[in-house]
């Protein structure tokens, strides 16, 4: 299928459009989507994903253009880089937020949460439980979104999402706009296809706990974080 | 009740944009873009694809009017006119960030044209040579502009008779009243 959408080389008008519409599009995207696999919620998933993947690929070449490829460091030290650029610059152009927790470790798996998914904000229904049924279908895109974005960074990976209750709100944060606190948190889970095959030293040293995961970053109102962020502006 | 004059509408609209959430307008253009796309995939013909995004529209306007009265608070519209001006100053503005005007006004057919000069859909789109002549790239808005006037009682039509994606020098959509539909619920007493 030709690829028709052609990125202009001049930098683009910095253009804004209301959230409704993007909200609604999404709405009604996964219900034409899902009428046209005859309700087969695991196909529908599968072009949802697809959809997100064209998506966050483009976006995030548009937003690497200026910035050249990520160099090449020893061991997972790129695939470090390129993840918390995501999490970091990336997330920001899109979510208007960084992503509140990343855990790794430190070979191929990442752990992206963000405890206010701004995809998911107009969300609820009577239980907290028929509120993650529900939702689930929604996750597609945002999973395709991260990979395509991914893969246009420099990696491959297999992105799965689970979606969870927010966390209960820090009591020393006072509460500037109420609907920060309805939402659903959502974590994402970044597989690394890893191509290179793990030279003997690595395969003879000890390897950590598959349980083990290492808090690279952590950036929580009020807290210090582990690694200084710095938010580009907008 | 006085009719608004563009200006006046304009600065409305002007003002519900700097109120509303707003989010990176290339996200939205993109996921539209690629929506399109996987229907072209997913869809036998090109006039199946028109419809599907047609009905999208449709049910996005559903909503969207709900959204559009809460933060406009405007009132009823007193003239054909008036509500293609307030569709293309107010709502266009409030939703995509730019204007469109009413270019074209019958009132004894009862139709406007409304006039989009700049379209963020179409940032970036470039239609493949087979789908210059049947493919209705923007159709999203006959529906959304459908559903939002069917909502509040105004059975309309919508059609293009320009569109820049297929060469003209800007999108044109006629609107044509078919019909103001009665309330279906009596009134009380």
């Amino acid at each position: 299928f030709a690829l028709w959408l052609t990125m202009s080389q001049q930098t683009v008008i910095k253009r804004e459009a209301c959230e409704t519409c993007l909200e609604l599009l999404m709405i009604e995207m996964v219900e034409t989507i899902l009428r046209s696999c005859d309700s087969d919620l695991e196909l529908a998933g599968y072009k949802l994903e697809n959809i997100g993947f064209r998506v966050g690929q483009k976006l995030a070449e548009r937003y690497t253009r200026e910035r050249g490829r990520f160099e090449e460091k020893k061991d997972n030290e790129k695939d470090l880089d390129i993840v918390k650029y995501l999490c970091k610059e990336f997330w920001f152009a899109i979510f208007k937020k960084n992503v509140d927790n990343l855990k790794t470790n430190h070979r191929d798996k990442y752990v992206i949460t963000d405890n206010n998914f701004r995809m998911l904000r107009r969300f609820s229904a009577d239980t907290q439980e028929a509120t993650e049924k529900a939702a689930e279908k929604y996750m597609h895109f945002p999973r395709g979104l991260i990979r395509g974005a991914l893969n246009s960074l420099g990696m491959e990976c297999e992105v799965r999402a689970e979606v969870r209750p927010m966390p209960p709100p820090n009591p020393k944060v006072p509460i500037t706009d109420p609907k920060d606190n309805y939402g659903l948190a959502c974590a994402f889970t970044v597989l690394a296809k890893i191509n290179v095959p793990l030279s003997s030293q690595q395969l003879n040293a000890s390897v950590p706990a598959s349980t083990s995961a290492t808090q690279v970053l952590v950036a929580g109102a009020g807290q210090t974080p582990s690694v200084q962020v710095t938010v580009p502006p907008n | 009740m006085a009719t608004k004059k563009p200006t006046d509408l304009q600065r409305i609209g002007d003002q519900a944009f700097l109120k509303v959430e707003k989010i990176n307008a290339e996200l939205f253009t993109l996921t539209y873009g690629a929506i399109v796309g996987q229907l072209l995939k997913d869809f036998e013909s090109v006039v199946e694809v028109n419809n599907q995004l047609e009905k999208m529209g449709y049910n996005i306007g559903l909503r969207i009017i709900d959204d559009f009265l809460a933060k406009s608070s405007l009132g009823r519209c007193s003239d054909l006119k008036e509500t293609g001006d307030v569709i293309g100053k107010v709502g266009f503005k409030m939703f995509l960030g730019v204007t469109a005007s009413v270019s074209k006004y019958d009132q004894k057919k009862q139709e406007f044209n409304l006039l989009i000069e700049d379209n963020p859909l179409t940032d970036f789109v470039e239609l493949p040579e087979e789908y210059k002549e049947s493919l209705l790239y923007c159709n999203i808005l006959c529906g959304v502009i459908r559903g939002a006037l069917e909502a509040i009682q105004m059975k309309v039509e919508c059609e293009f008779v320009k569109d820049a994606l297929r060469g003209d020098d800007a999108t044109e959509i006629r609107v044509k009243l078919i019909e103001i539909m009665k309330d279906d619920i009596p009134a009380d007493g």
